[in-house]
């Protein structure tokens, strides 16, 4: 049984369809990078995955671990082990970045039956989480993602996925906004947390992010259908060539 | 001395106020503040009493509050309730003063504060020992922007608190003044008290006003506040308006802000019948600077009202206004905020922006930011934005595990929190931050 499993999948944002049939399966240990022009229904497809209200399914099979997440709440599906880094992080002032880590991981801790931390005890995992992915210390006193720049906001996402290390991660283009070297360190951490058990997903533009974390599936997604699915070097022929010739074949094949 | 006798008929608080002398409280004031006080009383022959037709009181409830049988309070008979245990900063921590309707009910501060530095005393004690000063500010910008109510205080108030901090001193520890409104055994009294406020150049202060009710009767409370901040002052002051639902509450601002100097101002609100905010603020000198902030947490059929109107009359001067507010049931909200940039200024920089959230479909926000500007070099920004929680946001916290009323409570209380967080008196904020907090979860259960 694969980790995330979708078989004709068809979404709709805004009574517009922009899911027209996605087919994927990702097991556990895989890592699936998801490449294709802008519009092209990526975030869609990130967003339904967890869960997001704006996104309607009108049709198909959507299963994480045998289950069908029609049937979970954004938050139950948190709680199984699914979390999204968004393209574009929320805002939330006047929420403390490390209170809210802290509601989040206990949410967890509570759902799995254990016992929730306290300010002091949670501290030590913070602390040990942020090594990992080298999170500026100043994040935690600051507002969720409040006057964050781009980049800030990306690694606090990335910051909150070490907090609560998902069995399926969903990074909606991550890379896109960070310099070379914030960009290598949240690789670095995303293939920290990598293991025989997790598996990411990856939505990016760039092939550049694949060099970090080495995808062991590509897919292409045009106008709301995977057009073409391949080893990494796909990631790289789409970089020399672009999209155009595969809108064109992918479509009729 | 009673106004009224017991056979005359009660007369609304208009038509009462109209046929007060201002020295028809008995008590001595000297010849230069007797002579404001007339002149105050003949401006309003002149300008009448605000209407709704009046844009600035469009949303308001003036008319109601006219027209009911409030009457000048009689202070004298009133039983004054020790209100120092209910003060949120203790006698060790802050220099304090209390003042009950229209009376002034004691002051303290900690054994090791100077006496010298004697910084809030009641008007009525001024009057005698800083006559220069008060003559030399109190009611000394009346007249600017007038309006009935604001005269009918420059003329029926009785006493009032002086706050004064010398040239070049910071005052060490928070100035605390009390407010409170109540029956106090009296038929809809009317109160007018009166709070001058003068830092001298480069004095600092941080000043807490709290606005309450002593008891759950209905009375209105027609204040007005005079700030006078001199070159290089600095004034933090933080306001706390929280009346029981019959209490009618106008605050009437003038603040004229000098060279170098900075105000800011939190305002909380929360509860009351109606509480109005009339700010009239004038950056008169070079490089001044003001930040108002708004947080306003209503219920039932609670109105909240905000006239701004920020003058910048000098250059390089900068405003910010954050006004938030947070509206279930059928209350109504109104952000109106005008800011002048004066001719032959340059480099003005200001900022309105009013967000409002809505917890029920019934709720109102009324916003009006606008822009006077007669100079050229100048950078403005205004926004402002009312509705519900959106699914975005309530869907990236339930994104991360917590459950959607977690979340929207979450969010709920950090839009308050935005403004809370500026309060730098810790035991204040974290007063009005458990304050907040139950309001909303109060607000939030009964939409379940
Ligand atoms: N609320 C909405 N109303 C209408 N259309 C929407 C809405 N949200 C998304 N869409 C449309 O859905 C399509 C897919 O959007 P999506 O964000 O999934 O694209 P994407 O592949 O992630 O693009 P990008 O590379 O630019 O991030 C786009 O055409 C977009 O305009
Ligand atoms: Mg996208």
């Amino acid at each position: 049984m694969p980790m995330l499993g979708i078989q004709d999948l068809h979404a709709e944002v805004a009574e517009k369809n922009i899911l027209k049939g996605i087919t994927l399966e990702v097991n556990p240990g895989e890592v699936h990078a998801i490449m294709g022009p802008n519009g092209s229904g990526k975030s869609t497809l990130a967003k339904v995955i967890a869960g997001d209200p704006n996104v309607t399914v009108s049709r198909g099979i959507l299963r994480y671990e045998g289950r069908d997440l029609k049937d979970l709440d954004p938050e139950q599906r948190a709680l199984a082990g699914i979390f999204l880094a968004f393209q574009y992080p929320t805002e939330i002032p006047g929420v403390n970045n490390a209170s809210f880590l802290r509601m989040a991981y206990n949410a967890k801790r509570k759902a799995a039956g254990q016992g929730e931390l306290d300010p002091l005890e949670f501290d030590e995992v913070l602390q040990e989480r942020m090594k990992i992915v080298q999170a500026p210390r100043e994040f935690l006193d600051r507002n969720v993602n409040h006057g964050f720049s781009g980049g800030e906001k990306k690694r606090n996402e990335i910051l909150q996925m070490a907090v609560l290390q998902p069995k399926l991660a969903l990074l909606d283009e991550t890379d896109s906004g960070l310099d070379v070297d914030a960009l290598r360190v949240v690789a670095d951490g995303v293939n920290r947390l990598r293991s025989k058990e997790n598996a990411v997903v990856l939505v990016t533009h760039y092939q550049r992010l694949l060099n970090y974390i080495v995808p062991d599936r590509v897919h292409i997604l045009v106008d709301g259908r995977i057009v073409k699915s391949g080893g990494k070097e796909l990631a790289l022929t789409v970089e020399q060539k672009g999209y155009d010739w595969l809108s064109v074949h992918g479509r009729t094949a | 001395m009673m106004a009224q006798n017991a056979d005359q008929l009660p007369m609304d608080y208009a038509s009462l106020v109209r046929s007060r002398k201002p020295s028809g409280a008995g008590r001595e004031f000297p010849a230069w503040l007797e002579s404001r006080r007339q002149n105050a009383r003949e401006r309003l022959q002149t300008v009448g009493f605000p209407t709704r037709a009046d844009e600035s009181w469009k949303f308001s409830k003036v008319e109601p509050v006219l027209a009911q049988l409030f009457s000048p309070a009689d202070s004298e008979s009133m039983a004054l309730p020790d209100m120092r245990e209910a003060s949120l900063l203790a006698s060790e921590e802050s220099v304090r003063g209390f003042f009950c309707g229209d009376r002034f009910a004691g002051a303290d501060r900690p054994a090791a504060h100077l006496a010298d530095r004697n910084e809030i005393m009641p008007l009525s004690e001024a009057i005698l020992k800083k006559p220069g000063l008060l003559e030399k500010y109190l009611l000394s910008k009346a007249g600017v922007e007038d309006n009935g109510l604001s005269c009918a205080n420059d003329f029926l108030f009785r006493d009032g608190i002086l706050i004064h901090v010398g040239k070049g001193m910071k005052a060490a520890l928070p100035l605390y003044t009390m407010l409170a409104g109540g029956g106090y055994g009296q038929e809809r009294p009317a109160y007018h008290p009166r709070v001058l406020v003068v830092l001298e150049e480069g004095a600092e202060a941080t000043w807490v006003l709290d606005q309450r009710s002593a008891d759950d009767k209905a009375y209105f409370s027609n204040s007005a506040v005079e700030i006078f901040l001199e070159p290089s002052a600095h004034l933090d002051w933080i306001q706390i308006r929280r009346e029981n639902a019959q209490a009618f509450n106008l605050t009437e601002i003038r603040s004229c802000m000098g060279a170098g100097s900075r105000l800011t101002l939190t305002d909380y609100v929360r509860g009351g019948a109606w509480s109005h905010l009339r700010f009239n603020g004038v950056l008169s000198g070079d490089t001044a600077a003001c930040e108002l902030r708004h947080l306003s947490i209503l219920d039932g059929d609670t109105v909240a009202t905000k006239y701004i109107f920020m003058e910048h009359a000098a250059s390089h001067c900068l405003s910010r206004q954050l006004d938030k507010n947070i509206l279930s049931g059928r209350s109504i909200s109104e952000f109106n905020s005008i800011v002048h940039v004066a001719k032959q200024t340059a480099g003005s920089d200001s900022g309105q922006s009013n967000r409002n959230l809505l917890l029920s479909p019934e709720a109102r926000a009324w916003s009006r930011p606008q822009l006077k500007i007669e100079a050229d070099d100048v950078k403005a920004t205004h926004g402002s934005a009312t509705g519900p929680l959106t699914d975005t946001e309530l869907f990236y916290l339930q994104s991360r595990g917590l459950d959607r009323s977690v979340a929207r409570s979450l969010l709920t209380f950090g839009f308050a929190e935005e403004v809370l967080e500026k309060v730098s008196v810790d035991k204040i904020h974290q007063n009005l931050t458990q304050d907040a907090q139950s309001q909303l979860d109060k607000m939030l259960r009964m939409l379940v």
